[in-house]
């Protein structure tokens, strides 16, 4: 696909002359750099409570941001208007950060080459909606059917198609089209005497709608949440004080992305204001670890083509063998520390400014059999899920709530414990890291990772890790 | 846009809507302006300024509802969410519960609950750079500890939000925000440590300028979760 094919180009009649004016305008005050971000978003939701569908909505959103950086100043503007006189007003308004002559000289627009990590050629939000309302039906019927103890269920859907056009002042031109797909279902557990017990199973990415049909069905994910559930039914309160903790494969490597992964933004580094500052060359974790954020995985949730400054996204190396590597970089960043754009400059809509942000943050695999991980611990907890987490990158204070973990007693799993929280600091938690499975897993495409008051898809992933110390806050 | 027009706009939408076969629905449509700056290291990192605007439609047919929204406010815009919505209301489950209020129970408030101060929207940029810079600079001198920041910042929002239903319905009011915060960092040795000030108002007479008591609250800069999408709209 060209640009003159390209959906802002044949459905707004935009041209590369709109866009080199649009940019000149932004920089008549002076800069260093400016872009343009065209968003289009169409979105759908599906519910069901009760075994009744309540709502459904869809809806459109488009606009343009325009931003000039001048320094380490940013101007930012943006416009629900794709009019040429409203984008002009836009990029005056963002120029006011800069004063002076321009600097920057006139390169132009070119495409960059083109790939695409999720070829999707139907995206699930242009499928009949009644083949969508039916996966919620199917995840109710099916988190009902688990277990008599299931009383109450509640299933989403949600669908986007994003379509983005950047360019920017330094010559970069490229759009691309995002499909997105996520199914959740919630479950209600219930018995005699025991308060009703919760659980959650989720998943999606750049995908097909048949990705539901086929691989992770209604039904798998209704029956992990049941299942979830019921297993809280007979959970005791979770022991406090510092022990040794397994982490299952998957989801639980939440815990590396806020432990680890918002101290390694290029912002915070930049700023000095991250416990991981000035640390690259030294060893942050266990040699047993290395780190990844990919955003490259073939439909993945965390995954683009380009990333929302119109960089190109990457494999990018945070942790090798314990000794950090490198942060996560956007345009801004990479300008002030002088180093290369890493693709993680991404925004959770036209209304906003880029920041460095992680795509799909993991551990490589080491060697261990995850059973021999858990027969290696005499006493201490076993995490299996996670319900969310959350870091202060300053102090590296990080906290998470487990929703589904276990005691691990002579090297077996007994019984499951209610409502752990997880309490750690980001340098320090990895270095205690003994055991490294062999089972790395990515989880099923549910996270949202919030930062700034701006959320964007990710995803996380880890083998089975064995943690020797870490302080359980009993339960929540 | 005059308040009429969105008035006149969101009663438009309603009754078109009723004329492709609904038997009640409501319309909301929401205008704001935005601003934020953040003075860092006492000098000005960021500032942004824009309005926006965008309509939502809830339609009911019998017990079925649906729901659609848009950005896109011409007359055309409005015709797809009308669409969209229909469509979606057309497969929707019956819910004995859905339904709207009965025209006696709609009202409007006589009182002014304050919502709106017309003071937040005559300020000056170069007034607000100078209180955002004001307060990060009275966290820098608080101690010498106090040897990095994330910044002072003032942000302000106007809205104005429109409401009308096929329970003849019309109403609207306007609001006002603004707020200013710092975030300083403090370090000895190899520890480091950040806390917030902020002050919230609807108006700007009633912003704190300086720290009264300085309560911290956990604001953290990282959260992920993976349940109940925080944004509705986006997956």
């Amino acid at each position: 696909m060209s640009f003159s094919e390209s959906f802002f180009s044949s459905r707004f009649a935009i041209t590369r002359g709109d866009l080199e004016s649009y940019l000149s305008e932004a920089l008549c005050q002076g800069g260093d750099y400016a872009d343009l971000y065209f968003e289009y978003l169409s979105t759908s939701n599906i519910s069901i409570d009760e075994s009744i569908v309540k709502s459904a909505t869809q809806g459109v959103s488009l606009g343009v941001g325009v931003r000039v950086i001048a320094g380490e100043r940013t101007g930012y503007a943006y416009s629900d208007d794709l009019g040429p006189e409203k984008i002009r007003q836009a990029a005056h308004v963002a120029a006011c950060i800069a004063a002076g002559p321009a600097r920057v000289e006139k390169t132009p627009l070119e495409e960059g080459r083109r790939r695409n990590l999720y070829p999707v050629l139907t995206a699930p939000h242009e499928t009949a909606f009644l083949e969508r309302i039916e996966l919620v039906k199917r995840a109710d019927a099916a988190a009902r059917a688990y277990d008599p103890r299931i009383f109450q269920v509640q299933a989403s859907y949600a669908d986007s198609l994003r379509h983005v056009m950047v360019a920017t002042s330094a010559g970069v031109l490229s759009f691309d089209r995002q499909p997105m797909a996520r199914l959740g279902v919630a479950a209600l557990a219930r018995q005699n005497g025991i308060a009703p017990q919760r659980g959650y199973a989720g998943g999606g990415g750049r995908v097909e709608l048949s990705f539901f049909l086929e691989e992770k069905t209604p039904e798998h994910f209704a029956r992990e949440a049941a299942r979830q559930a019921i297993v809280q039914l007979d959970a005791v309160d979770a022991p406090a004080g510092e022990t040794t903790v397994v982490l299952g494969p998957g989801w639980p490597g939440i815990l590396l992305h806020e432990a680890v992964g918002h101290g390694l933004e290029a912002d915070f580094n930049r700023k000095k204001v991250s416990a991981f500052s000035d640390r690259i060359g030294q060893q942050v974790a266990s040699p047993l670890c290395t780190v990844i954020d990919d955003g490259t995985i073939r439909n993945r949730r965390g995954s683009l083509n380009v990333d929302d400054e119109g960089n190109p996204t990457q494999r990018n190396v945070l942790i090798e063998n314990g000794i950090l590597r490198g942060y996560l970089q956007d345009a801004l960043s990479s300008r002030i520390l002088r180093a290369s754009p890493t693709g993680n400059g991404r925004r959770e809509s036209y209304e906003h400014i880029p920041m460095p942000r992680m795509t799909n943050t993991f551990m490589l695999a080491g060697e261990s059999d995850p059973a021999e991980i858990i027969r290696s611990v005499p006493k201490g907890i076993y995490c299996a899920n996670f319900a969310g987490g959350q870091v202060d990158i300053t102090s590296g204070n990080f906290v998470f709530a487990a929703s589904e973990s276990y005691l691990i007693e002579d090297g077996k799993l007994t019984r499951p414990v209610r409502n752990a929280t997880l309490i750690g600091n980001g340098p320090e938690a990895l270095r205690y890291v003994s055991m490294v499975g062999n089972d790395l897993q990515l989880d099923e495409g549910i996270g949202i990772c919030g930062k700034e008051g701006q959320s964007v898809p990710v995803g996380v992933g880890i083998p089975t890790l064995k943690i020797d110390r870490m302080t359980v806050g009993g339960t929540a | 846009m005059s308040q009429n027009h969105f008035a006149e706009l969101a009663q438009q939408a309603v009754k078109h809507t009723l004329e492709r076969g609904a038997t009640d629905a409501e319309c909301t449509i929401v205008e704001g302006n935005e601003f934020s700056v953040n003075v860092r290291m006492r000098e000005v990192e960021s500032l942004k300024q824009a309005g926006s605007r965008n309509a939502g439609l809830r339609v009911l047919i019998g017990k079925r509802a649906g729901s659609a929204y848009t950005s896109d406010l011409s007359a055309e815009g409005i015709e797809r969410m009308v669409a969209s919505a229909l469509e979606l209301a057309a497969i929707t489950s019956e819910d004995p519960h859905a339904g709207l209020p009965d025209p006696g129970e709609l009202g409007a408030i006589s009182a002014d609950l304050q919502l709106y101060c017309s003071d937040v929207g005559r300020i000056e940029t170069p007034a607000k750079i100078d209180l955002a810079r004001e307060a990060e600079a009275a966290a820098l001198q608080a101690d010498p500890r106090i040897t990095n920041s994330e910044g002072g910042s003032f942000d302000s929002r106007l809205g104005r939000r429109v409401f009308a239903n096929s329970r003849g319905f019309v109403g609207e009011y306007r609001s006002s925000y603004c707020s200013l915060a710092a975030v300083p960092v403090a370090r000895e040795g190899d520890s480091m440590e950040r806390d917030y000030w902020v002050s919230m108002a609807r108006s700007f007479a009633g912003l704190a300028r300086r720290p009264r008591s300085c309560r911290s609250r956990f604001a953290p800069s990282g959260r992920t979760q993976g349940r109940n999408p925080a944004c509705a709209g986006r997956v």
